[in-house]
């Protein structure tokens, strides 16, 4: 299958099927698809010298509710979790590794403190149905907001 | 021209400062409480006393037929056949054809008598309460370019929507949803840039509930519930984004340069602090079932083919109760009937007569007429001549608008397109024209309601644009 019609059929579900950033997506004409619609990409059928830039409130709830961020963030905090040489990572190693992953920096100490306290603090107000389960979770919720920073959403 | 931007600036360094020095940041800024609401346009110079305070405009996407609904040309039966008069500017969209009198019949209502198509009957029945205006004309033939002159003012350059400029200039009434709501907007012909902020800040942007494709039934902000995080956990998550954003400012604060992103990330914030707020109170705007049966009939909820658009004009009543600046509804791509005009027509027409109406009479009832603004229009008509098919092409050389509400003459008719309805003859309404009558009512002058970008001021009406006085009241 050629590279744009996997795209096409990707696009057609809906769904990218991986948890890998992407630059560049498809554009179809015609098909007026849910994410360019939430972000408001330009009309293709008009010209359209500069994007419009776009910050509104239902952007800001698709990045806290949406069944996509949080597939993201699960996706990530278990790839943070995954224990290396057999070592299981601390809480600590888990959001530097996070922060490592989805800025492409290292984790500055008092960045680690703040998600620390965030994780213990944010604890009694999730669910999880084992103490693994409730810890991916909490990570999960730091990870959401990783994904709503400036670092991670804009370039520099 | 004095420069509109220059107490939204001072208002954003206020802003910075403040956040600098609060030991709650960012996350319990509630920036909108502590500062003016109206900030933008509140220097004297742009702003008089104002007549209406929000705008509702009902788009009719797709150019409704003016010589079949509000433009009686009775000239048009006795000339059938006959070849259209030449065009005054040597443009026509769709050249040639014989002159096609309406199918529908034409009655007129009301003390001033308009002459309204029987497409219209509801409408028709409140014509002295309108205010038409049959001289409008635009410059783009087709759908895209025409829609975001209509929205923009122009269809060249990505400007911002009618809607951003006036929430721009007045600020917002309510705090807990956007001020720029556009209920079921076409996706193409200009899609998001018929609602877009273009280069004014991001919280000006219009906020899209559904979509043309989709039933109003279902227009709601999207993902506002999250059955993983409780209000509680979403608060921390919510501070501890202020947080990581403060801690990125004060690194930045030490460079001697401004931090680039300092607005986007300003804009960003507020907007999940809305997110947050909106999650708790918007349902119940959407909730239909508290308004009375004697409501819902008024708007033709429930019933065939008056329902999608009922809601839609009852969503835009509830929005201007709680205090939205601008509110549309569009009857996305209905009217563009170059073919079986006279069926389509007639329904489309069926879809929206009643809510409209019933829009009306509600907002009169409530008192909410006074002071709001009702729009009723296309992106532009169609053309008196056919081409021997049961449809009418493009025609931005004539169409009639109406308003109604705050600040407008009642039973007035302005200007006058020639006898058969091809061009606007008389007193001629062009968009920049109409966007200043449109400001003017709203209390802004559109000459000085003015944002600075790329090096100099820029206007909704560019530099055209002429209040229409003989509209108001």
């Amino acid at each position: 299958m050629a590279r744009t019609e996997l795209a096409w059929a990707l696009i057609q579900l809906g769904d990218f099927a991986t948890p890998r950033r992407s630059l560049y997506l498809p554009r179809y004409r015609n098909v007026p698809f849910d994410y360019y619609t939430l972000f408001d990409a330009a009309d293709a059928s008009v010209s359209t010298g500069q994007r419009t830039t776009t910050t509104v409130a239902p952007q800001a709830l698709w990045a806290l509710n949406s069944p996509f961020v949080r597939d993201m963030a699960l996706a990530l905090a278990t790839r943070c979790s995954s224990a290396v040489n057999g070592v299981e990572p601390s809480d600590a190693d888990r959001v530097s590794r996070a922060i490592e992953f989805a800025l492409a920096r290292h984790a500055e100490q008092n960045e680690i403190d703040r998600a620390l306290r965030f994780l213990t603090e944010i604890r009694p107000d999730l669910k999880g149905k084992d103490d693994t389960e409730l810890g991916r979770e909490c990570l999960a919720a730091f990870c959401e907001m990783l994904f709503a920073t400036r670092a991670f959403l804009y370039l520099r | 021209m004095s420069d509109a931007s220059e107490p939204d600036r001072s208002r954003q360094r206020e802003r910075r400062r403040i956040l600098r020095s609060s030991a709650l940041g960012f996350g319990w800024l509630a920036a909108r409480a502590l500062l003016p609401e109206t900030a933008h346009a509140s220097m004297p110079t742009a702003r008089f006393p104002a007549r209406a305070k929000r705008v509702i405009f009902l788009l009719m996407h797709g150019g409704m037929s003016h010589v079949d609904t509000f433009d009686f040309k009775p000239a048009l039966a006795r000339d059938a056949g006959k070849p259209p008069p030449k065009p005054p500017t040597g443009f026509s969209f769709s050249p040639g054809g014989k002159l096609e009198p309406s199918p529908f019949r034409f009655t007129r209502y009301g003390e001033s008598g308009a002459a309204i198509s029987e497409l219209f009957p509801e409408v028709g029945s409140l014509a002295d309460r309108l205010c038409f205006v049959h001289s409008m004309h635009t410059r783009n033939p087709a759908h895209g370019g025409a829609m975001l002159e209509m929205h923009t003012g122009t269809d060249t350059f990505l400007r911002p929507s009618m809607g951003s400029w006036i929430l721009y200039g007045l600020g917002t009434e309510n705090r807990d949803l956007p001020g720029f709501l556009t209920l079921c907007p076409s996706l193409a012909h200009g899609g998001s840039n018929n609602w877009s902020a273009g280069f004014l800040p991001g919280s000006c942007q219009g906020t899209p509930l559904g979509n043309g494709g989709g039933s109003p039934k279902n227009a709601s902000f999207r993902y506002l519930t999250n059955k993983f995080r409780s209000p509680a956990a979403q608060r921390r998550q919510l501070d501890l984004l202020a947080d990581m954003e403060r801690a990125e400012s004060t690194v930045r604060s030490d460079s001697p340069w401004r931090d680039p992103l300092a607005d986007v990330v300003d804009a960003r914030l507020e907007s999940f602090e809305l997110a947050f707020r909106m999650q708790s109170i918007a349902p119940r705007h959407f909730d239909l079932s508290t308004e009375s049966e004697a409501t819902r009939k008024l708007y033709g909820i429930d019933e065939f083919p008056t329902d999608s658009f009922g809601r839609q004009c009852l969503l835009a009543r509830r929005f201007a109760e709680a205090g939205v600046r601008f509110i549309q509804c569009t009857h996305a791509y209905r009217w563009d009937h170059h073919t079986g005009l006279r069926n389509e027509h007639a329904l489309s027409a069926r879809e929206v007569d009643r809510p409209i109406a019933g829009l009306l009479r509600d907002l009169d009832a409530r008192g909410l007429l006074e002071d709001t603004l009702v729009v009723f229009g296309s992106e532009f008509g169609r053309t008196p001549a056919v081409h021997d098919r049961d449809g009418r092409d493009h025609n931005p050389s004539a169409f009639t608008i109406w308003l109604a509400g705050a600040g407008v003459r009642e039973g007035h008719h302005h200007g006058a397109s020639d006898e058969y309805g091809c061009y606007a003859v008389e007193d001629r309404v062009n968009l920049n024209d109409f966007h200043a009558t449109l400001l003017h009512l709203l209390g802004l002058d559109h000459e000085k309601l003015t944002f600075r970008y790329a090096g100099r001021d820029f206007r909704l009406t560019d530099v055209g644009g002429e209040v229409v006085q003989a509209i108001l009241a």
